[in-house]
This record gives structure tokens, C-alpha cells and sequence, in this order.
């Protein structure tokens, strides 16, 4: 048995992953970018008061056709700005003044035996689906499971973190659509085993069970960060992957988004995002057209007051923003607004050597002799500890009870690795 | 305005005092516990220690023009700790030099509390009983049952410690009810067996000792004392005598388990705690000194960041090779 790694995190999903999924329709206006961000030309497709309907390319990408983004709303384009995402850096953008939506035509729903690979992934292409794991579009991703190969597909669907719980929100709404999806995607990619992850509370996992099947869920550990989705070995037959196989991770609403784009036509144009924190009065799961602004988010949600902090993304690996003229883009699947009361800048300690950052540690690495080294400046020996094994949780600077901000600290060391060496036989040089 | 912050956002750091207060608190349970043996002679000595290290330690953070450190409340355990090693007619001199030269040599001269190599504690005994043997090593008899008088201490009857037979290759009358009950001659720390489990339970559960180095620590010293009993004893007997008398589990508990001398990587702290057991051990059968604890912790410290190392690079090498005949 192994020895589990991680830290326990407390829940506090609470009420938002009890309520039902709130719609936020109605906006005076959108930012949405003209093209995630590429090495390649982009040349925008709209002009300043155009009208664009919900789904037109803004932008066409010279050799890089998945970069484009497709309008989330129908209105009048009425000006253009640049913007500092917390996401994806510096994004060129156009305003969009929306304008009231005619109902779309009801499509004919063709039978998912005549989807071919080739079809989907093309599907996945001209909707714009975006995966909100990585913000990596989806069309790449099953490009590299086709020509790489992929053993086992997960929805990732975990959600660890003590606030998110928006892809329990869809899972909740449309996990029939969320498997399908799944399927189309196993079919494009050429994988046969897949499943969804889970962490969740029993009843809640045997009422998801009752409508999709056991065998297509998994139910993860409980510690923060969790890395293993998917069943290793032969133990479990069809519904495990091999120990060499590679595990393709894809989320939830990138899922339901290529089941729309297949069997609705549509594009992918709206997220699910948590709204939590303590300067929230009611935390709940929200579905937000992209390119709403976060302070149209937040007054949604009966924000009146500027919070102290605002965080985009969870607890744990969420970035502090400046700022709430951001747009909701894909990616973003959690917003925690919070007080000095709860949150405020932790004092920090000497290290008591309680060894609990270790032990928090999946990568099995020990930060508090990277981090001594570091500040000793013994360079020449932090490559034998393996900092660059390191992938950022943030775990032991949860865990550490000094507050000391261990994994920045990780991260530094990650760069100064030998660099003083490297420096001084090019001064000699 | 909105203002910055750094993940992780929310996060589980307490102060310093939550530690030590737990070691306090299990200190004044062990004190209590000989004070009712012995009257308010224990209490003082203690006291007197704790004293000392704190006034040490505001001297030194003022000689060193640094914020005092004293609400950490890491000097008041080292002082305290030290005068729980003294036996209770031990001078009250001895505590306090003993509380000075390990804030004032130990502690401070490394850069203070976190950054200590030594554990104070054990370094300050060590030197009192290197300095004055016969004061640490002379024990009142607590089957007489009397208070001890505060300050002249030359009237009162002693007698001679299980260990002190021990190392003399005799054998001893003590029965498992008065080893268990603390009814022997031994250092304040020594008395009430249950008392210093029960402590010891409680600073597991506070994550204030590591229960990891305590275990293999009681683990290698039982199997020790099977195998090699002292005297012509049983393998029972030399346990329970091995284990229940001078300082073996009072340094377990206290000086063992202090997470800024010990090894912080788990699988690290196991072989420490074996390390510090046989070291215990040796001194216990080769050594100068009857109670020699201390001096194995002090030993097995200038270890700890190499076990950390070693046994990190073992565990790495064992998965690599896992990994390798799974695949």
C-alpha cells in the first residue's frame, strides 16, 4: 500500500453545490479577445459597429485556425481595448454591446453513429471549445491523443479545492451529455477505456452512478492535489489503464461543450464558474457567457461592496487580481471574493521542522532542505534534490504552520539551480 | 483597490506558542507529579530553569539588536525541560547554569530558535552533568514519602537509582507496580511512567513530537534490552527496568521527538530514532554516567540532516526501481 501524499483540505462547497446552477443572461456588454494568444498573425474579421451574431469568428489566425474565438453574444461591436488577463497575459480585445438574441431554429439531431473522427475534431474546431483544465483548445489536444496515441481518457471532474464545485454543477445538470461527449471524444482520439473522476459524498456519488453506470466513474482519494484518476495495473480490467499507458485528462464542460457543438450546432460561448468567498453573500454556481466582465459577475451574485481580495481560481493555485474589468474566458471556473477577516497576509515563523511539507509533497521532494539550501545559497547542491520536480501545488506552503511560502521559494530555487556557476565562468570566460 | 496575494491565499500556520505550550503543559503534568512525591522542590527547580533561559534569551536579543523571542515560548520549555532532567535535591544553581549555557551556547549562537543544530535542552544538562556529577546523580528515596526541605538539602535520606545498580551489574528490588507508579529514585522527569505516556499521546495528537522517532526509539531499546540484559536478570525484567527507570522515555518523549533537532523527513526519523536508541544503549552498558540519555540525543542530532538526505535518496531509489519492474 502506499504511503498517501498530499494535504486535507477543508470543504466549503457549501451552499453553491447545493444550489441549482443560476443563469446570468443579460449584459450591456461583453470583452472578448480576437484570439488567444499565438506566434501566429492575427487579422480581426469585425470592425468597429459591426453586428455580429453568437458564434461569428472574430478574428482569423494565419496557420493557426484554433486560436480564433467565436463572439459569445449577439450584439454591435463597439470599440476595442487591451487587456492584462490573469490567464493568458495580455490579450487584444473587442467590446461588444449586446443586442436581444433571436431564438435559434431547432436543428434535427443526427445519430452519433455517423460521426466520424475526422468530423469531430473538426466540430471541435469551428465551435472553439476550449478545455477549462489548461485553457488548451480541445481540437489540439485531441490532435496530439491521435497522432501520439492515448491510453485511457478521464473527464476530470475531482474538483479537490475546498470552493469550486462548477463541474459538479454540470455534472449534475447534464452528465448523460457530459458521457456522450466523453464517448465522441474516446472515438475521435481512438481510445477504447475511459471515465469520469469524481471526489464526492456518498449520496451524491450513488445518485450520479444511477444515471451514467458505475463502471464510468471513479472515485478519487481525498488529498490535495489528487494524481491518481485513473486505476493502474490489471486489477480492474477494462475500467483501468496499464502503468506505461498515458492518461489523456479533459474537464467537464469542455465535454458538454463538444456534445453541443456535435448534436446542438453550437459554439462554445458560456462557462459555469463558482462565485464563493466570505464577501459573497450567496455562493453559487453561476453560467456566464465569455466575455462578461468579473464586476458583472460579482453583482450577480448581490456583491454591492468592493471586496478586499478577489481571486481567480481556487484557493490553492488562483491568481489575486487587481482589477475586476477582467472577462470571463475559458479556463476560469472559480471566483473567491474575500475580507481581511478571512484572509490577510500570513505572519511568518522560523521553520519548527514539523516535516509536514514533505509529507504534503506528491513529488515526494523535500522543500525544507531545498528552501535551506536556497537561502544558504549552497547552489551547486540543489540539484540533487530535484526542484524541478516541482509542479507548483502550493501544498507545503498550505501545510507549512511557519507560513513560510515554501513552493516560491521551490520555484526560485528551480531557477537559481547552478545559475551562480553558470555566471561567474562567463564573467571568467 | 483591491489588494495582492500570494497562493495559496488561505493557509494552516499557527504560532509558535501552540507547540511549546503543549510541551508545557505536559511538563507541569510531569512536575505535578513529582511534586506530589516530593513538595514544591520540583516545581522550583523547574522554574528556576525556565527563568533563567528566558532572561538569557532577552539578553541575548538585546546584545544581538534582534526582536525578542521569547513569546515563542521556546526558551521557557528548554529552561523547563532542563530542570525536569535534575533530580529533585539538586541545588537551584545547577538548573539555571545549565538553562544558561544552552540559550547562551547551544541556542542563540546558531541563530536562535529554528536554526539550532543541538537541542538546547540536552546540552545543557549534558554540561551539568559533565560540571557536577554528584549533584545530578543523587536522588532522594521517595518511599519515605516526605516533603523535601527548599533550600537545605544535606539532611535528606537518598538512596540509590535502578539504573545506578544496573550499571554496577548488580540487580534490583524494584517491582513492576513501583517502576510503573514512579516510586523509585530518579530525576524529576523520571517519576509516573503513565504520566509521560499520556504526554506522549497528547503531543502526537498536537503534531508536537513525532511519533515516528518515539517508536523506533522504544522499539531498538526493548529488543536491545532483551537481548542484552545489564545483570544476570530476565529478558522481562531488564525491559521494564531498562525502559521504566533514569530518562530513557522522559527523552523519548521531550528531547527526541523536538521536530527542529530531529530529521523532518518521516521515513528518516525512524532510523533516527534506532540510531538514538542503540547509541542509549551503549552508553547505558560502556558509559561514564548513569543517566547518559541526553548525551545520545546530542549525539544523533549532528545526524539528522544527513539521515534526512540518505534516507530521502533510498526511498527515491526503492520507488525508482518499483516503478521500473511495474512497467
Amino acid at each position: 500500500m502506499a504511503l498517501k501524499r498530499g494535504a486535507r483540505l477543508l470543504f466549503q462547497k457549501e451552499p453553491a453545490i447545493s444550489l441549482p446552477t443560476a443563469e446570468l443572461n443579460t449584459l450591456p456588454q461583453v470583452i472578448l479577445p480576437y484570439a488567444f494568444p499565438t506566434d501566429a498573425t492575427v487579422i480581426p474579421t469585425v470592425h468597429l459597429y459591426d453586428t455580429v451574431r453568437k458564434g461569428t469568428r472574430l478574428s482569423t489566425v494565419e496557420d493557426d485556425p484554433i486560436s480564433a474565438v467565436c463572439s459569445s453574444v449577439t450584439g454591435l461591436v463597439s470599440g476595442e481595448r487591451e487587456i492584462q488577463h490573469p490567464l493568458y497575459g495580455t490579450l487584444s480585445c473587442v467590446v461588444i454591446d449586446c443586442l436581444p438574441d433571436n431564438p435559434t431554429p431547432e436543428v434535427p439531431t443526427p445519430a452519433s453513429e455517423q460521426f466520424t473522427p475526422e468530423y469531430i475534431l473538426q466540430a471541435a474546431k469551428e465551435a472553439g471549445i476550449v478545455d477549462e483544465l489548461d485553457g488548451v483548445p480541445l481540437s489540439l489536444k485531441l490532435q496530439d491523443w491521435q497522432t501520439n496515441g492515448c491510453g485511457f481518457l478521464v473527464v476530470d471532474a475531482v474538483e479537490i479545492e475546498p470552493f469550486s464545485s462548477s463541474a459538479w454543477a454540470v455534472l449534475h445538470d447534464y452528465a448523460e451529455q457530459v458521457l456522450e461527449g466523453l464517448r465522441m471524444l474516446a472515438r475521435c482520439a481512438g481510445v477504447t477505456r475511459y471515465h469520469i473522476a469524481v471526489c464526492l459524498s456518498g449520496a451524491r456519488r450513488r445518485a450520479l452512478t444511477l444515471r451514467i453506470g458505475k463502471p464510468f466513474l471513479y472515485q478519487t482519494d481525498s488529498y490535495y492535489p489528487v494524481t491518481d484518476i485513473v486505476h493502474r495495473g490489471k486489477k480492474f480490467g477494462t475500467h483501468s489503464a496499464p502503468h506505461s499507458a498515458t492518461v489523456g485528462r479533459v474537464g467537464v464542460q469542455a465535454c458538454l461543450a463538444l456534445y453541443r457543438a456535435l448534436f446542438l450546432s453550437e459554439p462554445h460561448s458560456r462557462c459555469v464558474v463558482t462565485v464563493a468567498g466570505d464577501a459573497v453573500p450567496q455562493p453559487q454556481n453561476v453560467s456566464v457567457p465569455f466575455g462578461a466582465t468579473l464586476q458583472q459577475l460579482l453583482e450577480f451574485c448581490d456583491v454591492s461592496d468592493l471586496p478586499d481580495y478577489v481571486i481567480v481560481g481556487e484557493q490553492m493555485t488562483g491568481t489575486a487580481v487587481s482589477s475586476l474589468d477582467i472577462p470571463v474566458l475559458p479556463g476560469m471556473t472559480c471566483l473567491l471574493a474575500f475580507s481581511t477577516k478571512t484572509l490577510r497576509t500570513p505572519a511568518t515563523y522560523s521553520c519548527v521542522g514539523c516535516g509536514r511539507c514533505a509529507q504534503s509533497c506528491h513529488a515526494g521532494l523535500l522543500p525544507f532542505e531545498i528552501v535551506r539550501r536556497h537561502q544558504n545559497m549552497h547552489y551547486e547542491r540543489l540539484s540533487s534534490l530535484r526542484a524541478d520536480e516541482c509542479d507548483g501545488c502550493n501544498a507545503c506552503s498550505f501545510v507549512c504552520p511557519s507560513g513560510i511560502p515554501l513552493a516560491s521559494i521551490v520555484e526560485e530555487a528551480k531557477a537559481a539551480s547552478g545559475a551562480v556557476f553558470l555566471d561567474m565562468e562567463d564573467s571568467h570566460a | 483597490m483591491l489588494k495582492p496575494s500570494a497562493a495559496p491565499h488561505l493557509r494552516q500556520t499557527q504560532h509558535p506558542f501552540y507547540q511549546s505550550a503543549g510541551v508545557l503543559l505536559c511538563l507541569a503534568a510531569v512536575t505535578g507529579f513529582s511534586c506530589l512525591c516530593f513538595g514544591w522542590r520540583p516545581f522550583l527547580l523547574v522554574l528556576i530553569g525556565m527563568i533563567t533561559a528566558v532572561l538569557l534569551e532577552l539578553l541575548c536579543c538585546a546584545f544581538l539588536v534582534r526582536r525578542p523571542t521569547i513569546l515563542d515560548g521556546s526558551a521557557a520549555v528548554t529552561g523547563a525541560l532542563i530542570g525536569a532532567m535534575m533530580s529533585p535535591i539538586t541545588p537551584f544553581w545547577v538548573p539555571a547554569i545549565g538553562a544558561a549555557f544552552a540559550i547562551g551556547v547551544a541556542k542563540m549562537p546558531f541563530g536562535g530558535f529554528g536554526r539550532n543544530v543541538f537541542n538546547p535542552a540536552a546540552a545543557g544538562v549534558a554540561f551539568c552533568a559533565i560540571c557536577f556529577p554528584t549533584r545530578l546523580f543523587l536522588y532522594p528515596d521517595p518511599s519515605l514519602n516526605t516533603s523535601l526541605p527548599l533550600w537545605d538539602t544535606s539532611s535528606v535520606i537518598t538512596a540509590v537509582s535502578p539504573t545506578a545498580q544496573l550499571s554496577s551489574g548488580g540487580t534490583t528490588s524494584y517491582n513492576w507496580i513501583s517502576l510503573i507508579s514512579g516510586d523509585i529514585p530518579g530525576p524529576i522527569g523520571s517519576a509516573g511512567i503513565l504520566v509521560l505516556l499520556a504526554c506522549a499521546v497528547y503531543l502526537f495528537m498536537r503534531h508536537s513530537a513525532s511519533p515516528l522517532a518515539f517508536t523506533s526509539y522504544i522499539v531498538v531499546c526493548t529488543l536491545w534490552a532483551a537481548l542484552f540484559p545489564r545483570a544476570d536478570i530476565s529478558a522481562a525484567t531488564s525491559i521494564s527496568l531498562e525502559l521504566c527507570t533514569g530518562l530513557l522515555l522522559f527523552v523519548g518523549v521531550f528531547l527526541l521527538g523536538d521536530p527542529i533537532t530531529a530529521p523532518h523527513y518521516s521515513p528518516a526519523r525512524i532510523v533516527y530514532g534506532a540510531l538514538a536508541a542503540i547509541l542509549t544503549m551503549l552508553l547505558r552498558h560502556y558509559g561514564r554516567f548513569e543517566c547518559c540519555d541526553f548525551f545520545a540525543v546530542l549525539l544523533v542530532n549532528s545526524f539528522s540532516p544527513l539521515l534526512d538526505r540518505v534516507c530521502w535518496q533510498a526511498v527515491r531509489y526503492f520507488s525508482h526501481i518499483r516503478e521500473v519492474l511495474r512497467s
